[in-house]
């Protein structure tokens, strides 16, 4: 998909402003603190209203305003041209695909898909696995609708066995969970498992373009726990049932799983160089997009944020060689780029947009 | 405002569905704008309170000791809905598609919500399974992890090895809806509980 336009409305620092994105490389420059990041944030609202930036949605309504609007134009492989706007803030969300109600979340997440770089995704080696989990259930759930209902299933079982360990609950209340919550278990990681071998394949070849080098960047699986059978899952989280009591919350399955990630050193977190790090964070994130294309049969936006600042002069380069060309990208940072020519400009002041 | 018209609106507020501005409006509604039908609606609320209570057999609202479906001899007694909500009941009874009776849980298990098996109607539920005559429990609760933690529980700890049959109503597509439209979950739903066509 493409963007072609967005509007936005009392958004972040943003009053507001219309911006023409209807060509393949859209650059946004400016000093620091003027909304180049804001406008990237309300472009990657569309996938899953989800923010790269904060899990806390009421802080993007502009100061002193009631609430937000945002209308994204985009030209889609399956739905065409399409429009969609969204309303947020203190008179509650609201969103409409052609003016069409949405209801359901899960009617909506990953229609359009898009992928950001930030230097946020630093917090993917160095974060904890939850930070990774995030990362692999985001995806998966933009790619596979049945994949985020199995995850919401699977979350709400685990609360609701959380809260049987803390009250002395009899035998056949566990039973009755325990046995509903294994294939949910079984499915993510079934799921997990597939996506993360899928994104090592691409991961080399993009971490390769990216460094010019062949430094071995690898991405696994690490599950908590193997599971190849929902009765094996449902009687390991029956023997544990004591020893999780104890512990206060179930200790064992795919809400602890975690991703491995690293290059040719050994564990990326412990060895590699900053740059081989923030090469690989880069090349997962171009990785993310190649599945959803690979997949969803839908080439996701590219949006990347003041991410190139970070790179050396080599990596660099090899940063746009490593991108799909097919892939439409809008990138922001402090200065332009060497060949800004091949880019559509604006300048971003204030939370103001223009030509320069 | 006076000390009894905000009693009032505390107890409004209360109801489920209701906010303070609802609440206000109903409050008002009665107060002063349709006074003279006042009297009507309390005496409706205290006619329902003394008469109204739950049916003995299956948990479904009742003026006598039994209800209305418990009564009529031409229902099926052998075979049993089981629902989570009076409003479920009624739903179905609209729908004139089930023939047989019905057995009401209010809710399901949830310990989040701190219901167990204690707060369900499941001691009658347990009578019926004991006393006979039951040969199937259609199981009509919702289709989230509680709804089936709940088919599970009375499966295995209620029916046991008595010779009843327990199925679950199906989930799929809405009638009159169209394939398109379904979102992929309910779909894959509708596909694995597929039947023979005739």
């Amino acid at each position: 998909m493409r963007f072609l336009n967005l509007r936005l409305q009392n958004f972040r620092n943003i009053e507001f402003a219309e911006l023409g994105l209807d060509v393949p490389r859209t650059f946004l420059v400016g000093a620091n603190g003027q909304g180049k990041s804001n406008l990237l944030e309300a472009l990657g609202l569309v996938t899953a209203l989800r923010s790269f930036r904060t899990q806390n949605l009421s802080v993007l309504t502009k100061k002193d305003a009631g609430g937000y609007a945002l209308v994204h134009q985009v030209d889609h492989e399956v739905f065409g041209a399409t429009e969609v706007e969204m309303h947020g803030g203190r008179n509650g969300r609201k969103l409409l695909v052609d003016d069409e109600a949405i209801t359901r979340l899960g009617d909506f997440i990953g229609r359009f898909p898009v992928v950001t770089l930030s230097s946020a995704d630093f917090q993917l080696l160095r974060g904890s696995p939850a930070e990774r989990r995030r990362f692999l259930d985001l995806t998966l759930s933009t790619i596979d609708p049945e994949y985020f209902d199995a995850l919401r299933r699977y979350h709400r079982g685990i609360a609701e066995r959380n809260r049987l360990l803390k009250s002395r609950s009899s035998t056949a209340e566990f039973d009755a969970f325990e046995i509903e919550i294994a294939p949910h278990a079984v499915f993510l990681y079934r799921k997990r498992k597939e996506a993360v071998a899928h994104l090592q394949m691409v991961l080399r070849e993009i971490y390769c373009g990216l460094a010019d080098a062949d430094e071995g960047p690898e991405v696994t699986f690490r599950p908590n726990v193997d599971l190849a059978e929902a009765s094996d899952f449902a009687a390991m989280l029956a023997a544990s049932r004591k020893r999780d009591e104890i512990m206060g919350a179930t200790q064992k399955g795919p809400h602890r799983d975690d991703l491995g990630l690293a290059v040719q050193v050994g564990g990326a977190k412990e060895y590699a160089s900053d740059g081989q790090q923030r090469g690989l964070c880069v090349a997962l994130r171009i990785a993310q997009a190649a599945l959803f294309r690979d997949v969803l049969k839908i080439a996701p936006v590219l949006l990347v944020d003041d991410v190139l600042g970070e790179l050396d002069p080599h990596r660099k380069a090899g940063f746009w060689q490593a991108c799909p060309p097919d892939l439409q990208m809008i990138a922001t940072g402090t200065e332009l780029p060497e060949n800004a020519s091949d880019w559509s400009v604006w300048r971003v002041s204030n939370g103001r947009v223009g030509r320069p | 405002m006076t000390p009894a018209y905000e009693k009032l609106l505390l107890q409004l507020k209360a109801l489920p569905g209701l906010g303070y501005r609802s609440a206000e409006r109903i409050a008002m509604h009665l107060l002063v704008e349709r006074r003279d039908g006042l009297t009507d609606l309390i005496e409706s609320l205290e006619a329902a309170k003394a008469a109204v209570g739950r049916c003995a057999n299956c948990g479904n609202i009742a003026e006598s000791e039994l209800c209305g479906v418990c009564q009529d001899e031409r229902r099926d007694g052998s075979k049993v809905c089981v629902v989570e909500h009076v409003p479920d009941l009624i739903a179905i009874e609209r729908s004139s598609a089930w023939k047989g009776r019905y057995h009401v849980l209010h809710g399901k298990l949830s310990p989040i919500h701190g219901v167990g098996p204690e707060q369900l109607n499941f001691t009658s539920l347990q009578r019926r399974i004991q006393t006979g005559g039951v040969s199937e429990f259609v199981l009509a609760l919702s289709n989230d992890i509680e709804g089936q933690a709940t088919c599970h529980y009375i499966q295995e700890e209620l029916v046991g090895s008595h010779p009843i049959e327990v199925t679950r109503i199906g989930f799929g597509l809405p009638s009159g809806g169209g394939v398109t439209f379904a979102d992929s979950v309910t779909l894959r739903s509708a596909l694995e509980s597929r039947r023979a066509y005739h």
